[in-house]
């Protein structure tokens, strides 16, 4: 199986197989473990799109010299995920905490 | 059936519809649409649809080697990059011909070569005339609606989608009747 195929699996399967466990009892995680779920499920969930349609057009084989093809077909919805976990963590801990959270010094 | 397994039943149903939910959403998600497009294939223009009448008897065809060669000489030119060099003699037609799909009611030859885009070359039983000449989308549509451009055992990907919809199917309306039923 060529790296390519393997990073198709894992984008479909294993990286929303993690969201969903990164998603358990979510309330409860860090503001940076929430932030990195939703950028993470905002990234893939956008990465599918040009992933299905660069599967389906143009309805000809891939080539093995196609590279944007490729590469949006085979490794964006793996590749988006962690990068949008990482914004999503690097906004969260940016962000101030939400008011409920805040000490009275903060307020 | 009592509280516990009903509940145990219930929890089982919500996390199978769950994780087969997400987990298969782009895949069904791809095999839905390329389902509909090849519904449609004519309409989107993935399967040429050549009006002909038949211009002789059947039996003043030209035989199947001409006419392949005829299909391989009109797309030689037309050959996109990487895709093999079409031979024109009997060798090259057998190599780069995947099927040859005879039509004698309307008086025609549907000549599909073995490229990436599964160029399709409409030729005349008799006259050997050219009449359409154009890429089959829907060709590879199928293979991917199905999982086989992957590879042969990528069909599996397409069955595991089709019993994960049944599932879904099957915990979805349990999930919707079964807190309704009288206890």
């Amino acid at each position: 199986m060529t790296p390519g195929r393997v990073a198709l699996l894992l984008g479909l399967f294993a990286v929303p197989a993690v969201l969903l466990w990164a998603g358990h009892r979510l309330r409860r995680r860090s503001a940076g473990w929430r932030g990195a779920f939703w950028g993470a499920v905002l990234a893939h969930t956008l990465a599918s799109l040009p992933a299905m349609a660069a599967a389906m057009w143009p309805p000809v084989e891939w080539g093995a010299g196609d590279r944007w093809r490729g590469l949006a077909g085979f490794w964006l919805m793996l590749l988006a995920a962690p990068a949008g976990a990482a914004l999503g963590y690097l906004r969260a801990r940016r962000a101030p905490p939400p008011a409920f959270q805040r000490t009275t010094r903060q307020r | 059936m009592s509280a516990a397994p009903r509940q145990r039943l219930a929890r089982g149903a919500f996390y199978a519809h769950l994780w087969l939910g997400v987990l298969f959403t782009v895949v069904l998600a791809v095999i839905s649409l390329t389902g509909v497009a090849l519904n449609h294939k004519r309409g989107l223009g993935l399967m040429p649809d050549v009006g002909h009448e038949p211009t002789a008897p059947f039996a003043a065809a030209l035989p199947l080697d001409s006419l392949a060669r005829i299909a391989l000489a009109a797309a030689a030119p037309h050959a996109a990059d990487g895709d093999p060099p079409a031979a024109t003699d009997a060798a090259g037609a057998v190599a780069s011909v995947d099927r040859m799909d005879v039509r004698p009611r309307d008086g025609y030859v549907k000549v599909r070569l073995r490229d990436a885009a599964s160029t399709e070359v409409t030729v005349d039983l008799a006259s050997g005339r050219v009449l359409h000449m154009g890429a089959r989308g829907d060709v590879f549509l199928e293979r991917l609606h199905s999982g086989e451009v992957f590879g042969d055992g990528w069909v599996l990907l397409s069955d595991a989608g089709a019993v994960a919809l049944v599932v879904l199917l099957a915990t979805g309306y349990w999930l919707w009747l079964a807190p309704k039923r009288p206890r």
